[in-house]
This record gives C-alpha cells, sequence and structure tokens, in this order.
C-alpha cells in the first residue's frame, strides 16, 4: 500500500510547524461561519481565501478545506437549538433536530450528529485515500473531449441547485455562464465583454464574485432583517450520547449516508443540501413508521448530518484528480489551487505528494478537532449564535474589503465585490439561487475551453465525442439525465398545477 | 455570569479575527526605513512590478533577481505583483510611475505582442519605455510521448508538409511565442494545428495523455518532464542547440528551418528615466546577472540567463518588433 507511505508523510507534513495551528484556525472559522446562519462554507471560504496569499499553499489549503469541512459540523448547532439553519446542508436537520431539542434531548440531536459527521468524514478520507491515486493514474486519459462530457453532465445536474422555481434557477445558471465569458476568447485571443476595461480583459475575478454573491449579500440580508432582533432562548445541551436502542437504527442511517454523500460528492455540478435530501428522504422511507420523522427521530439527524460531511471529503476527489469543483465551495478552494500556483489534475498526486497527503492528513485531524468541538465544547459554540449582528457584521465586512483587495491589489475588484453583493441581495430577494452563478461561472469556463480544444483536435467534427469511449458514455448519461428530467417534469405538471406561481 | 461569557467571546472572537489578519499579512516584508543622508541614486526603496501572479516561474525569477539587486543596491527592492491583461496592467502602473528609478518592472516579450495587436488598442510601445537589461531567454522546444510513432524532427515535418493540418500541436495559449512559431511555420507551408491549453503544466498533461501529437514548452520544462520519463524531446527551435537539451537538434540543423522561438524577460523602467539611475541600474544589473550564483539558482529552475544591456537588449525587441509584424501581418 503506497499510500500509507505517502499518508504517514501527510501527517508528518500536517502536523509541523504552523500547519497544525492552521488546521484549527481553519476548523474553527468553519465552525463559526457554519454557526453563524447566513454565512455558509462557500462565503467563509471565500472570505479567507485572498488572506492566504503569503502562506505556503499546503498551509493556506488546509486552513481553507477546514473551513470548508469545518462548517458542515457547525451548521448543524443552530438548526437543532433555535430551528435556523447555520448553513443550507443543515436544512434537513431542522426538520427533526429542532423537535428533539423542544423535547429536551438537543444534546442527542447534536451528538449523534458529531459523531455521524465525524463517521461520515473519516470515511469519505478513507475513500479519497483507496480511490484518489486510482482515478489520478487513469486521469491523463481524460483529455478535452472528456472534461468537456463531464461538465455537461455536471450541467445537466444542475437542476438540484435551483431550488423552488426552475425558471429563477436557469436564469441564475445563465447568468453565471454569461459571466464565463467576459475576459479572453481562449481559442482567438479577443477580449469579449470588458467595455475597453482592461481590468476585465482576464475575466471577472473569482474571488470578487464569490465574495459578493454569498458573502455580502447575506451580510446586507442579516442586516436587514435581525440586525435589531433579541437572541433566541438556548435550550440546554446534555445528554449527548443517543439511548441504548438507538445505537442501531442510529449506525445504521450513519453508513447509508456516509454511501450517498460519497457517491454524490463524486458527481460534478451538485452541492452539499442534495445528499442530505437524498439521505432523508431515504431514511423515511425504510423506516418501519415514517410518522415518526419530522417529530424527532434520531435517524433523520443522523443520516443527512453525515451525508454532507461525507460528501465534502468525496467532493475532493475529482478537485484532486481531475481539477473538477463539484459544488460551490469546492469552486471556492480550487480558486485557492490556482492562487497558490498549483494546478489540480493528473499530475497534482505524482508531483506535489507532500502537499496532497498533508492536506488529506490534516483532514484526519481536523475531523478529530470537530469531534472534540462538537461533543464536550458544543455549549460554548451555541454562545455564539447570542453575539449581537452589530458587532459582528461589520467585522466581516471589513475582513471581506481588505480580502478582496489583497487579491490584485486593486480596487477595482473591491468595487466589483460590491457590485456583485448588491446584485445578490436583490437576487436573494427575488429568490434567484446564487449557487448556479457560481457553479456555471466555473464549469462554464472548462465548458467553453474544453469544447475549442476537442473542436481542434477533431478538426471541427462534432462526432468526434462520441467517437471516445469515455466522453460518449458521459454525454449519453448527460442526455439520459436531461430526457428523463424532462419526462418526470412535464408528469409532475399535471400534479402540482401551478406551483410556479 | 451571562454577560462576563459574552464579553469572553467578543474578545476570543476579535482576536481570532486580529489573528487572520495578521496571518495574511505575514508575508509581506516591511519596508525598511533608512535616512536618506546623501542625495545619490538610490537612497530609499526600490519597487519591482511584477505583472504576473505570484508563485510562477515569472515571479519566482523577477524575485532571485530582486534578492540580489538589493545587495548590490544597499537598499530594499520590494516586489509587488501588480496583475490583469496578460500583464499590461502592471507594465502601465510601472510607466505611469515617476521616472526617478525607484518603479521598475519585469518586462516580457509579451508586452510587444499585445500592442501589436490592433484588436487592443494599446497606448504605449517599446518607446514609451526605458529598457536597463535583459534577464532570461526561455527557448521554445517541442516533445512527444516517449511511444509516439515521430522518431525524430526531420521525418516529423516531412509528414507535416505531405498532410497539412493533421498534426496537433498543444500551446500554453493563444498569441504565445508556441502560438506564433506554428503561424510562422504555416506561412511556410507546414500547417499544424494549435490547441490553445490555459498553461503550461495543462499543455504537459493534454500532450501527456495522447490528446495532441506534440507539445511545446521553454526548454527547461522539457528537460524536467524528459528527467520524468514522460515526454521525448524532439527539437529546439533556435539556431543554437539549449543547454538544457544539448542531445536534441535544432530546427535549423535537421529541417533546415529558420523559425525560432523563445521568451525573453528583462527590466524596465518608465520613458526617459533619470540617466544617473540608469547608469547605476545598468551595472547592477549586468554585476548581478554575471554571477554564478544566480545563473546556478535560475538553471536548477530550468531558466538560461542571457544578459543583454540597455542598448542590446532595445535594438533586440525592436527587431522582435519587425519579425512579429511580419508574421502576424499586424
Amino acid at each position: 500500500m503506497e499510500s500509507f507511505g505517502y499518508l504517514l508523510h501527510g501527517f508528518e507534513t500536517a502536523c509541523s510547524g504552523w500547519n497544525l495551528l492552521y488546521s484549527l484556525i481553519g476548523v474553527s472559522f468553519g465552525m463559526f461561519v457554519g454557526v453563524l446562519p447566513g454565512l455558509g462554507p462557500t462565503a467563509g471560504t471565500a472570505l479567507l481565501l485572498p488572506l492566504t496569499f503569503g502562506m505556503q499553499p499546503v498551509s493556506a489549503v488546509i486552513m481553507l478545506s477546514g473551513i470548508y469541512y469545518g462548517a458542515m459540523y457547525g451548521g448543524t448547532i443552530t438548526s437543532v437549538l433555535i430551528n435556523v439553519p447555520g448553513e443550507s446542508a443543515s436544512l434537513i436537520t431542522c426538520l427533526d433536530g429542532y423537535p428533539m431539542a423542544r423535547q429536551g434531548r438537543a444534546g442527542t440531536a447534536l451528538g449523534v450528529a458529531a459523531i455521524g459527521s465525524f463517521i461520515g468524514g473519516m470515511i469519505a478520507l478513507a475513500i479519497l485515500i483507496l480511490v484518489g491515486p486510482l482515478v489520478a493514474s487513469q486521469a491523463l486519459k481524460f483529455g478535452p473531449p472528456e472534461y468537456f462530457a463531464l461538465v455537461v453532465v455536471g450541467l445537466s445536474l444542475l437542476i438540484g441547485l435551483m431550488g423552488k422555481s426552475l425558471v429563477r434557477g436557469l436564469i441564475a445558471a445563465l447568468f453565471g455562464l454569461t459571466l464565463a465569458f467576459v475576459g479572453m476568447d481562449p481559442l482567438t485571443g479577443s477580449i469579449r465583454f470588458a467595455f475597453g476595461q482592461e481590468t476585465l480583459e482576464d475575466g471577472i475575478e473569482f474571488v470578487s464574485l464569490a465574495m459578493g454573491l454569498f458573502g455580502l449579500s447575506e451580510i446586507f440580508m442579516t442586516a436587514e432583517e435581525n440586525l435589531n432582533t433579541q437572541a433566541a432562548e438556548i435550550p440546554k445541551i446534555q445528554n449527548m450520547m443517543p439511548r441504548r436502542e438507538e445505537w442501531g437504527p442510529s449506525l445504521k442511517a450513519i453508513l447509508r449516508g456516509s454511501g450517498i454523500g460519497v457517491l454524490l460528492g463524486l458527481v460534478p455540478g451538485t452541492n452539499s443540501v442534495i445528499p442530505t435530501i437524498l439521505s432523508y428522504s431515504i431514511e423515511k422511507k425504510i423506516a418501519d413508521d415514517p410518522s415518526r420523522f419530522g417529530k424527532g427521530a434520531i435517524e433523520g439527524v443522523a443520516g443527512p448530518e453525515t451525508a454532507n460531511n461525507a460528501y465534502a471529503g468525496a467532493a475532493l476527489i475529482p478537485l484532486f484528480t481531475l481539477g473538477i469543483p463539484s459544488s460551490p465551495s469546492i469552486a471556492v478552494l480550487l480558486g485557492a489551487f490556482i492562487m497558490h500556483g498549483l494546478t489540480p489534475g493528473p499530475t497534482l498526486m505524482q508531483r506535489n505528494p507532500e502537499f496532497v497527503w498533508g492536506v488529506i492528513a490534516s483532514m484526519f485531524i481536523g475531523n478529530a478537532i470537530l469531534l472534540v468541538m462538537n461533543l464536550p465544547m458544543a455549549n460554548m459554540w451555541a454562545q455564539l449564535t447570542r453575539v449581537p449582528f452589530k458587532i459582528m457584521l461589520p467585522n466581516i465586512m471589513i475582513i471581506m474589503i481588505l480580502g478582496a483587495y489583497s487579491i490584485n491589489n486593486s480596487l477595482f475588484d473591491v468595487g466589483m465585490m460590491l457590485v456583485f453583493g448588491i446584485l445578490g441581495y436583490f437576487m436573494k430577494k427575488a429568490q434567484f439561487p446564487l449557487g448556479p452563478v457560481l457553479l456555471t461561472f466555473v464549469l462554464g469556463k472548462i465548458l467553453e475551453s474544453s469544447l475549442m480544444k476537442s473542436l481542434t483536435i477533431f478538426n471541427g467534427n462534432f462526432l468526434g465525442f462520441f467517437q471516445r469511449p469515455i466522453s460518449a458514455t458521459l454525454l449519453i448519461i448527460a442526455i439520459t439525465i436531461i430526457a428523463v428530467s424532462i419526462y418526470f417534469g412535464s408528469k409532475d405538471k399535471g400534479i402540482e398545477g401551478d406551483s410556479e406561481i | 455570569m451571562e454577560t462576563t461569557a459574552k464579553k469572553m467571546l467578543c474578545m476570543l472572537l476579535g482576536s481570532f479575527l486580529l489573528g487572520i489578519v495578521l496571518t495574511g499579512c505575514g508575508g509581506q516584508a516591511p519596508a525598511a526605513k533608512k535616512p536618506a543622508a546623501e542625495s545619490n541614486y538610490p537612497n530609499k526603496p526600490i519597487t519591482l512590478i511584477v505583472p504576473y501572479s505570484a508563485g510562477g516561474s515569472s515571479d519566482v525569477g523577477a524575485r532571485l533577481a530582486a534578492k540580489r539587486l538589493e545587495k548590490e543596491l544597499g537598499q530594499p527592492v520590494v516586489v509587488e505583483n501588480v496583475t490583469g491583461a496578460a500583464g499590461w496592467i502592471g507594465w502601465t502602473k510601472m510607466a505611469k510611475s515617476k521616472p526617478d528609478g525607484y518603479t521598475l518592472s519585469l518586462l516580457n516579450m509579451t508586452f510587444i505582442t499585445s500592442y501589436l495587436n490592433p484588436e487592443n488598442k494599446r497606448d504605449m510601445n517599446l518607446d514609451s519605455l526605458t529598457l536597463l537589461a535583459n534577464h532570461v531567454w526561455d527557448v521554445t522546444a517541442w516533445a512527444v510521448r516517449p511511444d509516439s510513432p515521430y522518431k525524430n524532427i526531420k521525418e516529423l515535418m516531412e509528414y507535416v508538409k505531405a498532410n497539412p493540418g493533421k498534426v496537433t500541436v498543444a500551446t500554453s495559449g493563444v498569441y504565445t511565442q508556441h502560438h506564433i512559431a506554428l503561424i510562422a511555420l504555416e506561412k511556410l507551408g507546414y500547417k499544424m494545428r494549435a490547441v490553445h491549453t490555459t498553461g503550461v503544466s495543462e499543455a504537459l498533461t493534454t500532450a501527456m495523455g495522447g490528446h495532441v501529437d506534440i507539445v511545446s514548452m521553454g526548454a527547461g520544462d522539457i528537460r524536467n518532464a524528459a528527467k520524468e520519463g514522460t515526454m521525448r524531446p524532439l527539437v529546439v527551435l533556435d539556431k543554437q542547440r539549449s543547454k538544457f537539451l544539448p542531445d536534441v537538434p535544432t530546427l535549423f540543423e535537421s529541417a533546415g528551418l529558420d523559425v525560432n522561438a523563445f521568451a525573453l524577460r528583462g527590466f524596465a523602467s518608465p520613458g526617459n528615466t533619470d540617466p544617473a539611475a540608469v547608469k547605476r541600474l545598468e551595472a547592477a544589473f549586468k554585476k548581478i546577472l554575471a554571477d554564478p550564483e544566480h545563473i546556478a539558482e535560475m538553471e536548477k529552475m530550468g531558466l538560461e540567463i542571457h544578459y543583454m544591456d540597455s542598448k542590446d537588449y532595445k535594438a533586440f525587441m525592436k527587431d522582435v518588433e519587425t519579425n512579429l509584424k511580419k508574421t502576424m501581418g499586424w
């Protein structure tokens, strides 16, 4: 097992010098943005991304990935205690977590969520260690046509990110694609949509877009809604462990959740909400007494909470091996890689093993820290919900503006972040989902350049995509997904009637 | 009790945020202030603008030179990465600064490509700057997969001539020296298809996976890939062999084609820079670029130093401009 040798070296890297501290800072900040309603992992990673500028790449990614999976833990706390999801992946946890809290079992809900998250995270890491090198060794087979086909599959699955309205979701997705066109045409070198602005020739700065759309807009929303609201009463947290008869069903739900999370993590175009919904509906479907769900069923907390953490770990596989982001948060991590001069892709694991395995090892450590933070220290984090927004929001905004400036030492980027923040605010008001914008922005660039490269390779022959086994299979999958969703979509219309309105 | 907990938490939070800010700033060295005793240049810190992001090979090369320049001039040389528009934003910032010799920038040959291309509508050219010294000469080479049917460059070029547009070449982007060389070859009757990737590493992996026939990269990068055994060097696009690939023939010697491709990176300051400062900088560059230690550290990165003084550098860049105009029809 070559991997284990590397992993041991990875632990050496992860435990050395400041990396342990960065891991701690990362997961703490992750818990922090997770606990805070509104700020989620995407905004959290985008927020700290520019501040990692002077750091070693491995330290930077250790910290940023810590935020990402740390937020998955933190989101649970507010969902259970005050029925407000700390981040979107914990939305489902409200359904049964809050009822449990009202029955005086908040501790158990948080306990089982923490244990599930830990197990899910560990299973995903184990898969990453076993499967990652295998995928990486095959990844060179992924040429431009295969990348194109994979992104098409991702885009066909975007429907899961769309939220309530398909039309609004599609508008958001197309908006993201349009933003991806700004800048230089990768094939001809022509400048598009730059309006004579030299700064726009390289395209829209990803960090400004992500921080504006996700971070600033959320701050505006929170400021508008909650600035003066009184902090909610927090139920007491005690008895973290489930009852003896609950262990069996909980563990089974945790294992199923891990499987769902890992599988979905491999697919681009998803996000951490989808595995939680899927896990919840499966738990409900196979339960002996489905009526318990929504009234404090422990499986309804254990399954989804596990699924989102397993997803978070597994989503790193396509990032490390192919350089393709599965979800908006992973897209921010991809930005971090590029900023630090690392190219995620087939050669990353071979050329920078100390980097890859250092990050993986740090995630074992980070998950262990998070387990401690969430079991004995859960009470402390719960107090965070009491810090007044009046203090919190201006501080976050200062960091964001500093961050946006520091990417290119350019005020233009700060302005752009403000514009996208305002835009994001109005999009939220009009109930446009923001996830698709960010994801199609990133995938759109890969889509366009891989299409252009493929067509050059095929000498302009579109059928070339179907003459290569991997790209043909992927494209057929994409066509099937679209066909199936149109079929079910037209069937659903009859039942739900005018759900659009 | 309640309020103390709250206060503690706020303090904790505050110090946490402060910590993050400090961590972020840790990478930038503070510019030391020295008393301005004599009026001689240089008597205060010098800024070297690198128009690319930190960590790339251009940036590292410039930083290595900056470190030595600092020692030579006895003043801090602060490297500032001003990115955007393929370098143009950094060059604009340099050109618009005071011509007192305290603001320099790394200058890439792509500066010329950028303003020659009429689509870009640039408002500067070589005459807007003071060229100080050339630093790096990165000659282009081609490589194929070890199992490629193309055994030598002569056969390949004969095949290309007989089958125009059949062979694909991965470049690190549109209008790079790699792309322009292919345009020049096409004019001579050797048509190949350029597959423009987003950078050197993507070009390399695309070729390693067998999705294109040839990869065009700097000779230093090709040397590294050949060492790993992933690629087989085929040809150097120059009249002389590269010192990184001494066994690899040139396009001129084996196919008789006079097409060369290279990247050229040097240092420049705003137009009409104070002559005293230029003189001091020229002498400093001449000294540090001949330093065997610096030559060795650059070679390790796969970069070859090719010093040219202010006059030669300008003349050479003018030649590059003329050739580009001819090849591209701009």
